[in-house]
């Protein structure tokens, strides 16, 4: 078929829209190869070169707790994102095999959580940690960055599409419960699992306000609260900041780039 | 058969405790704040009267104006922008296209609240880059600030809210589109129907209860937003992008912490979002059920 | 192929143990001899100083120590809160923070503090400073140094309009308006920056005149406040005469300095360090009191903005911390040169003022910098800041603000303040 002038507009639109989603990494990526200098007050960069970068990247590394931020924040990602797809899918799966009345009252209750605001409970949340001595603690960390009410309404929507034959036959296999669950039905959604995990490992990457009032020791900060403490400090090396923003936001793009096909598949199936 | 050890139960438990008691106990313990005032082991019992002070409390009102405004630009611009989008994308005849378009528009979904608020703030100095654009095309005196200007750092915030949160919706309505059934298609066109009749009566209605989801979600992400705010203007100039979410954080952390009144912002907060979503679930179902 | 693959259980407890690992890990940290110190900037500098010296001079000293720089914003909101949940063990020992805080932390939690009243000789200290550390008869923190009012000013700019040094001293805020307007005509540059809703300069003039938005008994004191009229009545004046530099935030105001669009700069003395960095500026900056408002006696060129005092916690090591901290901080002479020649930090101890030397400083010309600043201590007024001083300064500096870019006239935007001042205090 010809393609139609409609269509290409329709495509050049799309293309522009887009080039306004990944700006701020393009402009990230210049910047990091300039100087800070040259980027204040002029629209084109005139400095950019490899050794400005080695040089940004050198004042970088030398922030104390910059590395050991990246690598907190993917070792909370990392346990959170496993922990609360674990815990969210097993409630997913029992809200849609199990339904009743009664069950479907206790699955609204954690969907309606979502609406809680996060800035409400901070302080109720501290003091809770703080009677039970778990406060700085990762432990404290990885629980409030799992993001479960979302993920149960993720895993209730997405086990629709498991075919409950498969849980009729492994119970005449003689599987328990349990068994099913993880012998049968996690590896039949494996894609949504993946999808589920990232979502979450990217949600946990981004927490702030809850981590920044936990967490008290400097080596234990996670990338995003480092990042605050960055805006808070005087920091006038525009390009040295913006080599540690494009850093910081490599990890979740770089994960997302790779197994974008089963996230966009799984929250669409949201619907 | 001891019923505790159902494999429901099994399931069921490890979320409900924990959604129990890091979103729930919390929840009845912010009610609790709000109707005290002091701190520690001095509260006092204070009725209504922190509610009553939020009313003839300027910085509150001033907030939560704020939050109206954000939301009033920012949930409107969201929808159509995404509408358009994800009609446009629908439009895309690869199917290859069309998953990477949405892909490249989710990127912003995933980056941290912080970074790009410090990426935009870096931008929007008198000698950032924005400015430098802005001058550079004559749109503004060489002493312009962005950021000094109340609708000017309003505005900024609400383009980098809805850079942001686009992604997410776009994403939701295209899968939408996508699983109308082709035959329907096939059928409009055979009968002659433009693209724009096509949108109207058939993709439509079947994104509507969609429509209805991404309008509450958009309405409670605006409502609470702080980050954006916190970073970029420090809810400057004045107090003209003061969020609620800023003065409840400002109250419980930044000044001598009233945490009573800023239960009080947090319980009114929570009770906006929970209306409003209540609103529009009402709204939508009378019109499923119209539409029947 | 299943994504996970051992048995449930063993995954389950993988997690949880590596979840308390994270804690186990965490109660070890602590050994019994350190003593942590908290502090930002270049009090943070000032402290590692001050551990160097003192095991320098106490070799056999069995104690560690611990230096953390935080962001101040930070690192105020993390002692607030431990403080107020009362977690001892995550607070530091020793830590540096400005006067306007004391009041809340010593008056909501007098038990977590160290009774310094033997350590501290009342005598020693200027009283502007004296009324700030004491709460309830007794003295909570060592006064440390002091943020004085300045006005810092590039000798080349001005010159260019035909003034000189002699002229820039014992001014008016009127007559440094007119110098201003001259040098901009001359020059093209601003006279100054300012960010309209800090209220920075507000504080330091409401100072200058003896005067704070409460009253001694913590009242709001903005409607019939001659003083505080004349502060913002001043700003006002200044940005409509059309030499002011607006600026949006921290970052805005040190990149202009750095991009010379300003010609000089009104402020506390902790300036000096950020204004000496930018080095191709060198020998162009003089020192010179901040001006002065017109319209009574009582008002003066000298104010304080942000300095700060060293606090000690009530926990384990606290006579340690105590004396460490009394020794460096409150007596020692090298210390206090270290900190005066490196950092600008002013003391306000007046045996220590006496013994600091001072050699003039190069990069403002060769003018003795320190011992300027530190004379101005004699003169500042004592005001008592008491409770409440960030969120009144944000309230009320958004309506300065919205005055001084007229969007309110002066008795809306008095009474207005006024009520924001009362509410702040009554909601508490």
């Amino acid at each position: 078929m010809r393609p139609k002038t409609g269509d290409t507009a329709n495509i050049l639109f799309i293309i522009v829209v887009c080039i306004v989603a990944v700006l701020p990494y393009l402009i990230m990526g210049i910047s990091c190869f300039s100087t800070s200098a040259s980027i204040k007050g002029n629209l084109i960069f005139s400095d950019i070169s490899l050794s400005n970068f080695v040089s940004n990247w050198d004042s970088l590394m030398n922030e104390k707790y910059f590395l050991s931020s990246l690598w907190n924040s993917f070792f909370v990602s990392t346990l959170a994102s496993l922990g609360g797809v674990l815990v969210a899918s097993m409630a997913g799966y029992a809200y849609t095999i199990y339904s009743s009345k009664k069950i479907n009252w206790l699955f609204l209750a954690s969907f309606y959580s979502m609406l809680i605001p996060t800035a409400a409970i901070l302080v109720p949340i501290f003091l809770i940690f703080k009677y039970t001595n778990l406060l700085d603690t990762y432990l404290a960390l990885i629980l409030t960055s799992m993001s479960i009410p979302f993920l149960i309404y993720l895993f209730k929507q997405n086990t629709r599409l498991f075919p409950t034959e498969l849980i009729s036959a492994a119970k005449i296999d003689g599987l328990s419960e349990l068994s099913i669950f993880f012998k049968v039905y996690i590896p039949y959604l494996k894609p949504v699992y993946i999808a589920a995990i990232m979502i979450s490992f990217f949600n946990a990457w981004n927490s702030i306000l809850i981590p920044v009032v936990i967490l008290q020791s400097q080596y234990k900060f996670t990338n995003a609260i480092f990042l605050n403490s960055l805006g808070s400090i005087w920091s006038a090396d525009y390009a040295v900041m913006m080599l540690a923003l494009l850093i910081s936001t490599l990890p979740p793009l770089v994960l997302f780039l790779i197994f974008q096909r089963h996230i966009i598949k799984t929250m669409g199936g949201i619907n | 058969m001891d019923k505790h050890l159902t494999p429901k139960f099994i399931f069921l438990l490890p979320s409900l405790i924990l959604i129990g008691i890091l979103s729930y106990l919390p929840l009845l313990y912010a009610i609790f704040l709000s109707f005290h005032i002091g701190r520690g082991k001095s509260l006092v019992f204070n009725y209504f009267e922190n509610y009553m002070g939020l009313l003839s409390d300027e910085a509150f009102i001033i907030a939560f104006s704020n939050s109206l405004i954000f939301t009033l630009i920012i949930v409107p611009c969201i929808i159509v922008l995404s509408l358009v989008v994800s009609l446009s994308i629908h439009k895309v005849k690869s199917k290859q296209l069309q998953n990477l378009f949405t892909a490249i528009l989710f990127i912003p979904c995933i980056t941290s609240p912080v970074a790009y608020s410090l990426f935009v703030k870096q931008l929007a100095y008198s000698d950032g880059t924005l400015s430098n654009l802005l001058r550079g095309l004559n749109l503004v005196s060489s002493s312009y600030n962005i950021l000094q200007e109340v609708w000017g750092a309003r505005l900024l915030i609400a383009f980098v809210c809805i850079w942001a949160w686009s992604g997410f919706y776009i994403l939701i309505l295209s899968v939408a589109m996508n699983n109308i059934n082709p035959d329907i298609y096939r059928a409009a066109k055979l009968d002659g129907a433009t693209d724009f009749i096509i949108a109207r009566k058939i993709v439509f209605p079947t994104i509507r209860p969609i429509l209805a989801l991404i309008t509450i979600l958009a309405t409670s992400n605006t409502f609470q937003i702080y980050i954006e705010s916190a970073i970029i203007t420090k809810g400057g100039p004045g107090m003209a992008t003061l969020t609620l979410v800023n003065q409840l954080y400002k109250k419980s952390f930044t000044y001598v912490a009233q945490y009573g009144y800023s239960s009080a912002i947090a319980i009114v907060i929570f009770t906006v979002c929970v209306l409003v979503s209540g609103m529009l679930f009402i709204a939508w179902s009378e019109n499923e059920a119209e539409n029947r | 192929m299943p994504l996970v693959k051992p048995p449930s259980s063993i995954l389950i407890i993988m997690l949880l143990c590596i979840a308390t690992c994270g804690c186990v890990n965490d109660s070890n940290s602590e050994s019994d001899n350190l003593v942590t110190i908290w502090a930002y900037d270049s009090s943070a500098e000032v402290a590692e100083k001050a551990v160097e010296i003192y095991k320098r001079n106490h070799p056999d000293c069995p104690y560690e120590f611990e230096v953390v720089s935080l962001g101040q914003e930070d690192m105020v909101e993390k002692i607030k809160i431990y403080l107020t949940i009362g977690s001892i063990d995550t607070l530091p020992n020793i830590f540096y923070d400005e006067d306007y805080n004391f009041m809340e932390y010593i008056s909501y939690h007098q038990e977590y503090f160290v009774d310094l009243t033997p350590h501290i000789s009342a005598d020693d200290y200027y009283q502007y400073k004296l009324i700030n550390v004491i709460y309830d008869d007794k003295v909570y923190a060592i006064p440390y140094d002091c943020g004085t009012g300045t006005l810092f000013y590039r000798v080349d700019l001005i010159e260019k309009a035909g003034y000189s040094e002699a002229d820039m001293t014992e001014l008016t805020w009127d007559e440094y308006i007119h110098i201003g307007q001259k040098v901009k005509s001359a020059t093209g540059v601003d006279l100054l920056v300012i960010i309209p809703e800090g209220d920075m300069e507000g504080r330091l003039l409401y100072q200058s005149a003896g005067t704070w938005f409460f009253d001694e008994e913590g009242n709001a004191n903005i409607a019939n406040n001659p003083g505080f009229v004349s502060a913002i009545t001043t700003l006002k004046r200044v940005f409509d005469s059309d030499i002011v530099y607006k600026a949006s935030s921290w970052d805005d105001m040190i990149s202009c300095i750095g991009n010379e669009k300003i010609v000089s700069l009104v402020g506390g003395s902790w300036w000096a360090p950020i204004i000496s960095s930018f080095e191709d500026q060198s020998g162009l900056w003089r020192v010179a009191e901040m001006p002065k408002m017109t319209g009574s006696d009582s008002y003066s060129s000298y104010s304080n903005l942000g300095g700060g005092n060293w606090f000690i916690i009530n926990k384990e090591n606290q006579n340690f911390a105590t004396e460490f901290a009394v020794e460096m901080f409150g007596n020692n002479i090298e210390l206090a040169n270290y900190a005066a020649e490196k950092y600008y930090v002013i003391p306000v101890n007046k045996k220590l003022v006496e013994g600091l030397t001072d050699s003039g400083t190069e990069f403002f010309g060769g003018q003795k910098v320190v011992t300027f600043m530190s004379e101005t201590n004699q003169h500042i007024k004592p005001v008592k800041y008491g409770l409440h001083t960030y969120e009144i300064t944000y309230t009320v500096g958004g309506y300065v603000g919205d005055y001084v870019n007229g969007y309110l006239s002066l008795d809306a935007a008095i009474a207005k303040m006024q009520t924001a001042a009362e509410k702040v205090v009554s909601s508490s």
